[in-house]
């Protein structure tokens, strides 16, 4: 967890899945302090991710739009984790950026 | 000799008893001399007193000698006596021998032959009588012997049952592993501390154990149990082979003293990760004939307070062989120790990639021709199955744990097969899927496996996902996701449902076989693949 230019940014490593996305769900929903207007979530770390990974980031999601908070995903859009979003049309629920300061910069733009 | 030799003279004729004791005091060493001046007097004393030599006149008012020696050879059966017969009485001296006198002495006495012959007797009643006092001490030996023999027995076969229980009865089948092991006492009777160990742990994993605790008896079959138990218990923990040991290091008194080799084999990924306190180096052979010891240790546990384990790790490559053994095998007191280990060695690189039994049984034999059993010995071998790049096959328990496994053997599966990138991860994700609905829906509160058969050629990689359980009907919102994720990434997905448990079969076609309609669409996604989805059961 990183702060860029008042954001927060959250970098998931390594695999999710069923065995862990429950402790990723909690340390998430930890980290990111009420106060943001905003935060991003990184997955160009991610090597694996499936559904509940998908799962797992809409409800982060839907709980962050709840509170009024602004979600933005970064994944690289030739990697396998993107297809997988793709797939799950993540996309229509969340915007995804190919890199952090794209992410970063959407966010700062739109809380001024 | 004894300092007093007692010699019992009997007769009627009060002169001879006079002259006769003076006559043997001088001629024989330490003689005491009684008298009697009738048998039955005599049959008295004899009864009190173990004579070493009766002397009795043949002819005597009521009790004559030979009645009188036939009661001495009644009562006192070891007694010799001598009879003194009249001059000419050769009938007489005839009977008294085969009464069984010892000699006969006739009148008139001649005193030499007398003494010596009465002297001969004693000797030989002494003998006796020393003779038949070792024979005693023999036998008290004796006695003593066969009761602390018992004794041992009875020890040895309750630390032989201790240690025999403690020893797996058979080894546990893990898919892509043999296992051989073998335990051979010194000797029938000596039942040492050596111990070996395999079992599952979480995650498809394999925890593989070869423990010497140093002596002999009941005690060490104990301590082995103690060690063998904490073991299994800490390694179930998840802990790692160092931290293992030195959880064990705190059990062991400083008096005592054990080794322990212990491995954690992670079939998925190759790999075996392992601790050494102080044990023989376990022998890796690869299948192209290069074998190695696994250098790399601490000190046994016991004496050495404080230690601290290393976790050392290593490829286990498809086809290779890996031997645990205790001292037994490469120590004897004729063999230098160096030599032992090459021969070893050989023996290993020589077996090829033969059938671990047989391997296990000729260097079974081996250490018996060369090594004599001069301490017992341990032995567990493993051959990892060689690769099938056409087949996978896994079973593991339906817990979510299980999951990195599937993930990590899939993986290595498809790229040891060479499959393409892309369709590797396609095809592990929707893999995955079927077996995360597996874990979360098919047992519910029960325990139960989760089964992946995989098959490919050219064209088609084939996956089924099966599993014994009866499913739970859908719960929460996200629960279709999976199944709508593997029907985006395969071709055909089959769901067959009976009360024997769930079947998904998926087909996915590589890359590479596609038309050209979809080799356009890669990429993008595979939307535009024909697709088919069949339901079956319920």
């Amino acid at each position: 967890m990183q702060d860029l230019k008042g954001v927060p940014v959250a970098s998931l490593e390594g695999e999710i899945d069923i065995a862990n996305a429950t402790q990723i769900r909690a340390q998430l929903t930890a980290a990111v302090p009420n106060t943001a207007s905003g935060f991003v979530i990184d997955l160009t770390p991610t090597s694996y991710l499936d559904s509940r990974g998908v799962h797992l980031i809409l409800e982060i999601v839907e709980r962050a739009a709840r509170g009024q908070q602004h979600v933005r995903l970064v994944v690289p859009s030739d990697s396998h984790v993107y297809r997988i979003l793709h797939l799950s049309r993540v996309q229509d629920a969340v915007p995804i950026d190919p890199t952090v300061d794209d992410a970063v910069r959407a966010i700062t733009a739109a809380h001024p | 000799m004894p300092a007093e030799t007692r010699i019992l003279i009997v007769d009627d004729d009060p002169a001879l008893l006079q002259a006769l004791p003076e006559t043997l005091r001088l001629r024989i060493d330490g003689a005491v001399v009684d008298t009697a001046d009738s048998a039955a007097a005599a049959l008295e004393r004899i009864k009190a007193v173990d004579y070493d030599a009766v002397v009795t006149d043949i002819k005597m008012p009521g009790m004559d000698g030979l009645t009188l020696l036939k009661e001495i050879r009644s009562i006192r059966p070891e007694t010799p006596t001598l009879l003194i017969t009249g001059h000419g009485e050769h009938d007489l001296a005839v009977q008294a021998l085969r009464g069984g006198a010892y000699d006969f002495i006739a009148k008139p006495i001649e005193r030499d032959y007398f003494a010596a012959s009465l002297n001969r007797a004693i000797r030989t009643r002494q003998l006796k009588r020393e003779l038949d006092a070792q024979k005693s001490e023999l036998e008290e030996h004796a006695k003593q012997l066969e009761h602390a023999l018992r004794m041992y027995e009875r020890e040895h076969s309750i630390a032989e049952t201790l240690q025999r229980s403690l020893l797996p009865r058979r080894l546990p089948d893990i898919p892509g592993i043999t296992a051989a092991a073998r335990y051979l006492p010194a000797t029938p009777e000596a039942v040492g501390g050596d111990w070996y160990d395999m079992f599952s742990l979480p995650g498809g994993r394999v925890g593989l154990v070869m423990g010497d605790v140093a002596g002999r008896g009941i005690q060490v079959a104990s301590l082995m149990g103690q060690l063998r138990n904490a073991l299994r218990a800490y390694a179930g923990e998840g802990y790692s082979p160092s931290v293992v040991l030195s959880r064990l290091a705190t059990i062991i008194e400083p008096t005592e003293m054990a080794t322990v080799l212990f491995m954690v084999f992670d079939p998925s990924a190759w790999k075996i990760e392992y601790a050494n306190a102080g044990h023989p180096p376990p022998l890796v052979a690869t299948p192209d004939g290069h074998a190695s010891f696994l250098e790399g240790g601490s000190l046994p546990l016991g004496p050495a307070l404080n230690q601290t384990y290393r976790d050392l790790t290593t490829d286990l490559t498809p086809g290779s062989l890996l031997m645990l053994y205790t001292d037994g095998l490469v120590e004897d007191r004729r063999t230098d120790l160096n030599e032992s280990l090459q021969r070893l060695k050989d023996a290993v690189v020589r077996s090829g990639n033969g059938d671990v039994e047989q391997l296990a049984d000729r260097i079974v034999k081996e250490i018996r021709a060369t090594n004599a059993g001069s301490d017992d010995t341990a032995l567990l071998i493993l051959r990892i199955a060689e690769l099938d790049p056409s087949k996978f096959e896994l079973t593991l328990p339906a817990i979510p744990a299980s999951l990195p496994a599937i993930r990590h053997a899939l993986r290595r599966w498809m790229a040891d097969a060479r499959v393409e990138v892309d369709d590797a991860y396609e095809v592990l994700v929707a893999s995955c899927e079927a077996c995360t609905n597996v874990i979360e829906h098919a047992y519910g509160l029960a325990n139960g496996n989760v089964e992946v058969h995989a098959t490919m050629d050219k064209d088609v990689i084939g996956v089924i996902v099966r599993d014994h359980g009866t499913w739970t009907p859908t719960r929460g919102v996200h629960r279709g996701r999976g199944l709508h994720m593997i029907e985006a990434l395969m071709e055909d997905v089959e769901i067959r449902q009976t009360e024997l448990g769930t079947m998904v079969r998926m087909r996915y076609r590589r890359r590479g076989s596609r038309n050209d309609v979809d080799r356009a669409n890669q990429g993008a996604g595979s939307q535009g693949r024909p697709r088919r989805v069949t339901r079956r059961g319920n």
